[in-house]
């Protein structure tokens, strides 16, 4: 095929016409009545054509910021990276030539490619929610699955191309009752489009520390699921700056004694679109989740947040908290913030609270009373409010 | 080493201090006056506040005060404690030190405030708590001082520096107050704390009322005012 350029907003054409095509979509296990997404293409595809872009999900996203994106089908360098042991890009995954694999026992990273019947038992948790996230499931190569057994950390890069092209990733990330991970995520992709949908699966009793950092980038919008099972606990410590487009999307499922804790920190300038989303699913009961969400904004740069808390009717005594907190730092930076609570049940603690401020000038002024002068000062009120 | 000439601070247009001519020489001065009259104005006015609008000259150690920014005032050789310092959720009471002193090594910085935290009573870990953030009046004051004697400044201005001190604190406060003058420092206290007064001898005191300040040498002046109030000097 010949290269060419098209906006993001045009790949569902594309896809209908067979141009680039998930795996395990046309080739999973087609049997399975409950097979909702995998070999449903041409039943998905109709219906996003006409439907996601007006989700209510995105209403503060700036979607068109991101559809509008074009994409390069010409191939160009990949971004360089080194402190990694797993390398995921575009539906390959690779060890690290040296220090991946042999440091790594415990830990299984597959693709459709070597193991069809392992990834396709995750296909259940696939579901179509009308997001971009679906996109990437259906125009990624193969799924990728990383399947970790005993106590380990873990270094992750997702590596985009130096060039507007775009990647699309789905990963499975399965830790082991009883297990206790440390995972750190990098992003860099420079100037292209990435699509990535991850699925941390946390079983009973294990722990995921998660550690994500985003640099930079192009355009990039990551959907992490997560599926607590009962007695797990799940911390994630997000890091983003002054890439193009970014979403950042949780959705937590907890089971029962489960404990949630996001704090997603985000220092954004130039004309950067920053959107976090934090949705937390409490089904058990003694769950504790928090969400501390802070944005700074400089330039023209826009910021979404969105976080909503559902406790259903059997989840009693659950602690749930959401805090969201915005500094503005230019007049024509915008910040969006929207708490949802959506409680059925009375034995809960629940609480929320989201605020947008510009610099206090009487914090500024005590800085300034002690030799710092007003690039230093806002320096460190900046990086003490993402503290 | 501070003196101000015509000093004239408005705010919104409005005068509330005028034609201040006040001397202040190395070694230790007060300031008093009634609730409301200018006193803290007047401090936070020489300090740059942006809330205050100002006139006439000021200078310190010979330099012109007023065109000078707050950082730039500080780094002349100006200091203010606050009454009601800031709380800065996130930033660290020695981070914020360390780094307004940058040409003093990280480890020197941290053994004189750490020697100060415990000479002033202050718990053990206080320099990794952040600034302000829930501590008591007691402990912003003495955080303030701590900072004055870690900055060392050719002029400090302390407002108020005792309430909420317990008697010990005073105690360390005015020996630490004493040896800072030792050093040809210029102090200047707004207190009307009586114990403190006695302690630290101070050469002058000045007296603000009505939109204007007059300046004594005789201390007598001070002792008066705390026995029989502010109408004697009507």
């Amino acid at each position: 095929m010949t290269d060419f350029v098209y906006p993001l907003k045009d790949l569902q054409t594309f896809l209908a016409m067979g141009y680039r095509n998930n795996i395990m979509g046309w080739c999973g296990d087609v049997s399975r009545p409950d097979a909702k997404l995998g070999p449903s293409i041409e039943r998905l595809l109709p219906t996003l054509k006409t439907n996601f872009p007006k989700e209510p999900f995105y209403k503060n996203m700036q979607l068109e910021k991101l559809l509008d994106a074009e994409v390069d089908t010409k191939s160009t360098e990949r971004v360089d990276a080194e402190n990694y042991q797993i390398k995921i890009n575009d539906g390959h995954a690779n060890w690290h030539p040296r220090m991946g694999y042999y440091e790594c026992k415990g830990v299984n990273l597959t693709d459709y490619f070597s193991s069809n019947k392992t990834i396709s038992r995750y296909q259940d948790y696939v579901k179509q929610e009308n997001r971009l996230g679906d996109l990437a499931y259906l125009n990624c190569i193969s799924p990728i699955g990383l399947f970790i057994k005993s106590n380990k950390e873990l270094a992750v890069t997702y590596a985009g191309e130096d060039k507007r092209s775009l990647d699309c990733n789905v990963v499975f990330v399965d830790i082991s009752k009883n297990t206790d991970v440390t995972l750190r995520e990098e992003f860099f992709s420079n100037d292209n489009i990435m699509l990535t949908k991850i699925y941390y699966i946390i079983r009973e009793g294990a722990s995921l520390e998660l550690k994500r950092r985003m640099y930079d980038c192009g355009h990039n919008v990551i959907e992490s699921k997560v599926i607590q099972h009962p007695h797990s606990q799940f911390t994630a410590d997000i890091f983003a700056s002054d890439s193009q487009y970014t979403q950042n999307i949780f959705d937590i499922d907890s089971y029962s004694d489960c404990e949630s804790r996001i704090y997603s920190k985000n220092d954004i300038g130039k004309t950067t679109s920053n959107h976090v989303s934090v949705n937390i699913n409490h089904y058990g009961k003694d769950s504790k989740s928090l969400i501390d969400v802070k944005t700074v904004l400089q330039d023209k740069s826009y910021s979404s947040f969105s976080g909503n808390i559902n406790i259903v009717k059997k989840a009693e005594n659950v602690s749930a908290h959401m805090v969201n907190k915005n500094l503005l730092l230019s007049p024509t930076a915008t910040a969006v913030t929207e708490p949802n609570l959506d409680i059925s049940t009375k034995e809960v603690e629940c609480s929320h609270g989201c605020t947008i401020s510009n610099i206090d000038k009487d914090v500024l002024y005590y800085l300034n009373s002690r030799g710092y002068d007003d690039t230093d000062a806002k320096e460190i009120i900046i990086e003490s409010f993402l503290t | 080493m501070l003196v101000t000439q015509e000093f004239t601070v408005a705010v919104d247009n409005k005068a509330i201090l005028e034609d201040l001519n006040l001397d202040f020489g190395p070694g230790i001065h007060i300031i008093m006056g009634p609730n409301g009259v200018g006193k803290s104005t007047f401090a936070h006015a020489l300090m740059g506040n942006h809330k205050y609008e100002t006139d006439g000259a000021v200078q310190i150690d010979g330099k012109d005060l007023l065109c000078l920014e707050t950082h730039e005032r500080a780094k002349a050789g100006l200091f203010l404690s606050f009454q009601h310092p800031t709380a800065i959720e996130g930033l660290s009471n020695f981070q914020f030190l360390r780094q307004a002193i940058p040409h003093r090594s990280i480890s020197e910085n941290l053994v004189d405030y750490k020697g100060y935290v415990k000479e002033f009573g202050l718990p053990e870990g206080f320099d990794k708590k952040s600034l302000n953030v829930e501590a008591s009046g007691g402990e912003q004051k003495k955080n303030e001082i701590i900072q004055m004697l870690m900055l060392d400044p050719k002029v400090a201005i302390l407002d108020e520096p005792d309430s909420g001190l317990d008697v010990d604190a005073i105690n360390t406060l005015s020996k630490q107050l004493t040896n800072f003058v030792t050093q040809d420092k210029t102090l200047i206290l707004i207190t009307h704390y009586r114990q403190l007064i006695e302690k630290l001898n101070p050469q002058t005191v000045t007296v603000f009322k009505n939109r204007s300040a007059k300046q004594y040498d005789d201390i007598s002046v001070a002792y008066n005012i705390l026995e029989n109030g502010f109408a004697v000097h009507d």
